[in-house]
């Protein structure tokens, strides 16, 4: 036990001081959130356990997203074509599944999928030298005439989407999306306590000339967080599909690169790179995901509830990034 | 005698035509702490610069250990044992003291592939130790004081086997206990048989820690002495002494008006405090120090961009308190920055777009600029600053130094101010534009400017001044007239030793003076 | 800005070309009917390319000022359904239409805080607001019973080629040709292309962002004024997608992602090479080649201007100089 306690508070102290807070405040904040929606369940009668159960499947692929953009936002970097990076793969799920294939490999091909064009991503910034933020906002647009091309000659007649049958699909992702997503976390916070190139990641985001002089490629650095966030991608995508009855290659993962960001910068991840924790990535993520359900029962409109949801967005990166104005100011002037 | 550590033979490096260093013959042996000074300009940082690679001398060859080398990149001076601490560059802020000292080395693992971070600690801590260093392996980098950083930065090359370790004002940002810490430091890794260049213009350290000394002027090596055969008189001597064609001139008459600028007790937290003086109309008032003594802080703030905490301006008797850099133009204040390429220009637009940018405003009609008034007046300033381009359009970047220097100066005085803060308005520029340059200042106090003049180059400063203010430390602490204003005295005023020096009653040396 | 002429001349070459290839996709006959297949051709097309000069007109500012707006399609959106809750009528002109203007303003106002004061990266500050327009056109369109654009007189002729092209002209001439002159202008090129540089030369960068994106904003009315007059309707759905249309528009014009230079007519230019191609596609999915086709000939809009900006982007990079490159 004293090993874990140790395990635990070396890991704690490898954190800066505004991830450590961050991450107390995402802790009390979601209690706030979690207790706030039992409280409410009880009074109208619901079943609060329900709403857990109902919890992972719906907040899995949103944070395994999340925690593979750690990763890369880390290396200063930003991939804003997740969203549609999961549509090439439900598309590709959609495809298989009408054609007969069974759930195995319609899950398989999904997160090869998802995985293979995060690493396209990654080469392609590496091939071409040019931010990562208009590769990936190009890969944004691209991606999703990719899936509307893929869907309509992979299957004749094809209409707006692809309708799942079969329990095989969805059974999956209802038993074990909480355990996957259990899974990959420890995994990812694992790495961070055990491996060393997170820290290279750490690095690269917060001074690309010392990682020169140090001996260090930032080119082949930021590739690895790409491959690294292809794999959490690709079981984001694989538990998103199973939580969808259609399957609209249009619609499927439009807005995700917001809310994956916004989980990010919640959990105490700086958008300029050199610091996050999957840790904080991950309880940001949750806070987002219970705003959904405590405004629903705090009776705020439905008309409402995504502009409420954007405005917080806003307000929690508009209020990160003024922190850092006075110190950033005054560094540019010298 | 022991064989040189390193030894430069004939090293040679020009940059865009001007030579940087000429023909310069060094040895560093083992195990000595050498100083090296110099003026700006004398060639320091082009020195520093060949040695850890991150430039290649055009002629001439560095011998390691007896051995030739070429160090054509940074990691290679490392590898080769070569370690330059710089002030703010190569750190992890967000990351631990550990891992910025170990970052490009394999890092020990438990048999299971996972990083043993306490095996990395350890490994990190004794390297700091053996240093005689007790800082918490764990703490990010960001928490650390400047002169913590720095230890951290010397036992990171020392571990990493430097054999030569080259430090560039140093002391720049420590507190006198971090200097005194510092020095025992370095003495330490001299006995065990490190060498050390230790480049500084504070002479009181020189004097105190090197065994020798070797003085850079004008990119060639004048002299290398036994530190304890030398005084701070011959040292400056050396460091100054000018080819007596150089003349500044002072056409202005002497006639000073009312004191256009005025401060008294200006502070502001960490960059300066209790600043007092005041710059009369006609007047040219230098402004000396080292780096971090707090001039160009002082200089912004007076422009608008820092905020002043405590204390009162004046400009031509009417208080004031600017809130951003548009009030100061508004005031007839204006500041030409330090450095003109990253703080001047944008380097790819074209040199009218450079020049009008200062006075375009007054130009202007319901918002739109009356292109052929904007033209007529560019090509008037190319014309009274002398500015050398093919065509208006050229891209400033393909300027000169000196042209580029110029189209600075002509951007705002072209809005005729009345206080004019100049801050190294010679650096990097050939002889001929600084020539022109002064020139062009001198004329600007004739017709009764307030000018306020900060310059690293003694000469020039001594040159051109009225009088001398040297600033330590963020505050002014010696003035400087008439027959105190030389070189010598500008130096000593500027590393703390001047009234010491006057107490001692040393006459300074023949020295050249303003006409 | 020299560089410019060859590029402009190398896009109207490329403009023809396309048009050449693409027009016949859309009913331009050869022969006897050329001149009216072709008329209808082009006021089809500038009809539809009208909305996206004016947010290009924008987009390339804001570019200039090494900025980004992704987020003038839901500006430009949620305007729209902000103007159809008003009663058709007379009065739509002096209640409707001013709200709107301010609306516009006050979205782009938000944005440039948002940069300028908060100083968030453009790219995400505009991500955000372009979720949050669009989920604020769900509560904008409630309860709306009306879609009056065309019960309002004389409003639909700005649908048409003669009003789009009188108010799209105005705005081009005047404003574009005020802003080429203007000291303004000089001061964003100043900002977008070294920050530091301008803050020494005592530009007011902070009030200068603010206008950039307050400008988009107005802009963004002005494109739904267009929009809603040709449609007659907006939905919460509307103009998905067309701020990718603008930013490939204006990079493929010429103007830098890294800001410190931009041209207009470039961008208009660019504005009806994408214009084309869009028309092109969507005219091509009627017809013969679509019958050859496995799949809606329009879809590949997105791969296009994807590849298209990449395409752009990588041009622009390597004509630049060197000290414009970055990694990240």
């Amino acid at each position: 036990m004293s090993a874990s306690g140790g395990l635990l508070r070396s890991f704690w102290l490898r954190l800066p001081k505004s991830v450590r807070r961050r991450i107390v405040f995402l802790v009390a904040g979601d209690a706030v959130l979690l207790g706030f929606i039992w409280w409410k369940a009880a009074q109208s009668r619901a079943s609060f356990a329900d709403e857990v159960g109902r919890m992972a499947p719906n907040v899995a692929p949103s944070i395994l997203a999340a925690l593979g953009q750690t990763g890369i936002i880390c290396c200063g970097a930003m991939d804003l074509s997740v969203g549609s990076i999961l549509g090439v793969a439900g598309t590709v799920f959609g495809v298989l599944h009408a054609r007969g294939v069974g759930p195995g490999g319609c899950f398989a091909a999904c997160f090869v999928t998802a995985f293979g064009l995060s690493a396209y991503n990654g080469w392609l910034i590496r091939l071409l030298r040019i931010p990562a933020i208009i590769v990936t906002l190009a890969g944004l647009a691209f991606y999703r005439g990719l899936a509307l091309i893929l869907a309509e000659v992979a299957s004749h007649g094809f209409g707006q989407q692809f309708t799942l049958t079969g329990d095989a699909y969805h059974r999956p992702g209802e038993l074990y999306a909480g355990w996957i997503l259990l899974a990959a976390l420890v995994l990812a916070l694992w790495g961070e306590c055990f491996a060393k190139t997170p820290r290279m990641w750490l690095a690269l985001g917060n001074s690309e000339a010392a990682c020169r002089l140090s001996g260090l490629e930032p080119a082949r650095i930021l590739f690895g967080a790409f491959l690294v966030g292809g794999i959490f991608l690709g079981l984001s995508a694989v538990l998103d599909v199973t939580n969808h009855i259609t399957i609209e290659p249009a619609r499927l993962g439009a807005g995700f690169e917001l809310s994956v960001i916004a989980a990010n910068v919640l959990g105490g991840t700086s958008i300029f790179g050199g610091q996050g924790s999957a840790a904080g990535t991950a309880l940001g993520g949750l806070f987002l995901y219970l705003l959904g359900p405590a405004m629903l029962y705090a009776g705020v409109d439905e008309y409402w509830r995504t502009a409420v949801q954007g405005a917080a967005i806003l307000a929690v990166i508009g209020i990160d990034c003024a922190l850092g104005r006075r110190r950033k100011l005054m560094e540019e002037l010298r | 005698m022991p064989d040189p550590l390193i030894q430069l033979s004939g090293l040679a490096k020009s940059f865009a035509g001007v030579a940087a260093l000429r023909d310069v013959d060094l040895t560093v042996q083992v195990g000595e702490i050498l100083g090296l000074v110099g003026e700006n300009g004398a060639g320091k940082s082009t020195l520093i610069k060949l040695l850890s690679g991150v430039e290649s001398p055009d002629a001439g060859t560095i011998r390691l250990g007896g051995r030739v080398v070429a160090l054509t990149s940074p990691r290679e001076a490392l590898a080769a044992g070569i370690a330059a601490v710089q002030q703010e560059l190569d750190c992890f802020p967000h990351l631990a003291v550990a891992e910025n000292l170990m970052l490009g080395e394999r890092w020990p693992r438990r048999p299971w592939g996972g990083v043993d971070w306490p095996a990395l600690h350890a490994e990190a801590g004794r390297r700091l130790t053996q240093f005689g260093v007790a800082i918490e392996t764990h703490r990010m980098v960001e928490e650390l004081t400047a002169a913590e950083k720095q230890e951290v930065m010397i036992a990171g090359a020392v571990a990493r086997r430097a054999r030569l370790l080259i430090l560039d004002e140093p002391t720049a940002s420590l507190s006198e206990p971090e200097v005194r810490r510092l020095f025992s430091h370095l003495r330490r890794l001299r006995e065990q048989g490190v060498a050390i260049l230790y480049v500084s213009h504070r002479l009181d350290e020189i004097f105190e820690l090197t065994d020798r000394i070797a003085v850079l002027r004008d990119g060639a090596l004048i002299g290398v002495h036994r530190t304890g055969e030398i005084d701070a008189v011959r040292l400056v001597h050396e460091m100054v002494g000018r080819p007596l064609e150089q003349v500044y001139p002072h056409a202005r008459g002497g006639h000073l008006g009312p004191p256009l600028l005025e401060l008294e007790g200006i502070s502001h937290r960490g960059l300066f405090h209790d600043v007092s003086l005041a710059v009369r109309a006609g007047e040219i008032v230098g402004l000396a120090g080292l780096v971090g003594a707090g001039r160009s802080e002082l200089a912004r703030a007076i422009y608008g961009l820092y905020g002043v905490e405590r204390g009162m301006m004046r400009v031509d008797g009417k208080n004031w308190r600017p809130a951003r850099s548009r009030d100061a133009l508004r005031a007839g204040v204006v500041y030409i920055p330090e450095e003109r390429k990253r703080q001047g220009f944008v380097l790819d637009h074209p040199l009218e777009a450079g020049i009008s940018i200062g006075f375009s405003d007054q130009l202007t009609r319901w918002g739109m600029i009356r292109g052929r008034r904007e033209w007529a007046r560019v090509r008037e300033a190319i014309e009274r600053y002398a500015i050398r381009a093919t065509a208006l359009s050229q891209p400033v970047a393909t300027l000169s130094g000196g042209n580029q220097q110029k189209a600075l100066l002509a951007r705002w005085l072209e809005r005729e101010p009345r206080v004019v803060i100049l801050d190294e308005p010679t650096r990097g520029v050939d002889v001929a534009a600084k020539a022109q340059i002064h020139g062009l200042i001198d004329q600007l106090a004739a017709r009764g400017k307030a000018i306020l003049f900060i310059s690293s180059d003694l000469g020039e400063i001594v040159g051109m001044s009225d009088r001398i203010l040297v600033m330590n430390r963020g505050t002014v602490e010696t003035e400087l007239r008439g027959p105190e204003m030389t070189s010598h005295n500008v130096i000593l005023a500027a590393s703390g030793l001047y009234s010491r020096e006057a107490a001692r009653g040393t006459e300074p040396g023949p020295e050249l003076r303003p006409s | 800005m020299r560089r410019f002429p060859l590029q402009l001349v190398m896009l109207s070459v490329l403009l023809v070309i396309e048009i050449a290839i693409l027009a016949p996709l859309a009913g331009v006959r050869g022969g006897p009917s050329l001149l009216p297949s072709f008329a209808a051709y082009g006021n089809d097309l500038l009809i539809e390319a009208a909305p996206l000069l004016l947010l290009a007109f924008g987009m390339t500012v804001v570019l200039m000022s090494d900025g980004i707006d992704l987020s003038v399609a839901s500006m430009t959106a949620l305007i729209a359904c902000a103007l159809s809750k008003f009663e058709p009528g007379p009065r739509f002109w002096i209640t409707a239409l001013p709200l709107g203007l301010a609306l516009g303003a006050g979205l782009g106002l938000v944005n440039g805080l948002l940069v300028a004061a908060c100083e968030v990266p453009p790219i995400i500050a505009t991500l955000g607001t372009l979720f949050l327009y669009r989920g604020l056109c769900e509560a904008a369109l409630r309860g709306a019973k009306y879609n009056p654009f065309f019960d309002v007189p004389g409003y639909a002729r700005l649908g048409e080629l003669p009003g789009t092209l009188a108010l799209v002209g105005a705005v081009l001439l005047l404003g574009g040709g005020w802003f080429w002159a203007s000291r303004w202008r000089q001061e964003i090129l100043m900002i977008g292309g070294n920050r530091v540089a301008a803050r020494y030369a005592a530009i007011p960068v902070g009030r200068r962002l603010i206008e950039v994106y307050t400008l988009s904003g107005v802009l963004a009315f002005l494109a739904a004024v267009c929009f809603t007059a040709h449609d007659g309707s907006a939905s919460q759905a509307s103009y998905l997608g067309l701020e990718l249309q603008v930013i490939v528009a204006v990079v493929l014009g010429g103007t830098a992602v890294t800001g410190g230079r931009g041209t207009l007519v470039g961008s208009v230019l660019g504005v009806l090479l994408v214009a084309v191609l869009v028309e092109g596609l969507q005219a091509g999915s009627n017809s013969w080649i679509q019958e050859r086709l496995p799949f809606k000939f329009g879809n590949l809009r997105f791969v296009l201007l994807g590849a298209l900006l990449l395409v752009g982007v990588w041009l622009n990079t390597r004509l630049a100089r060197p000290s414009e490159r970055r990694l990240r």
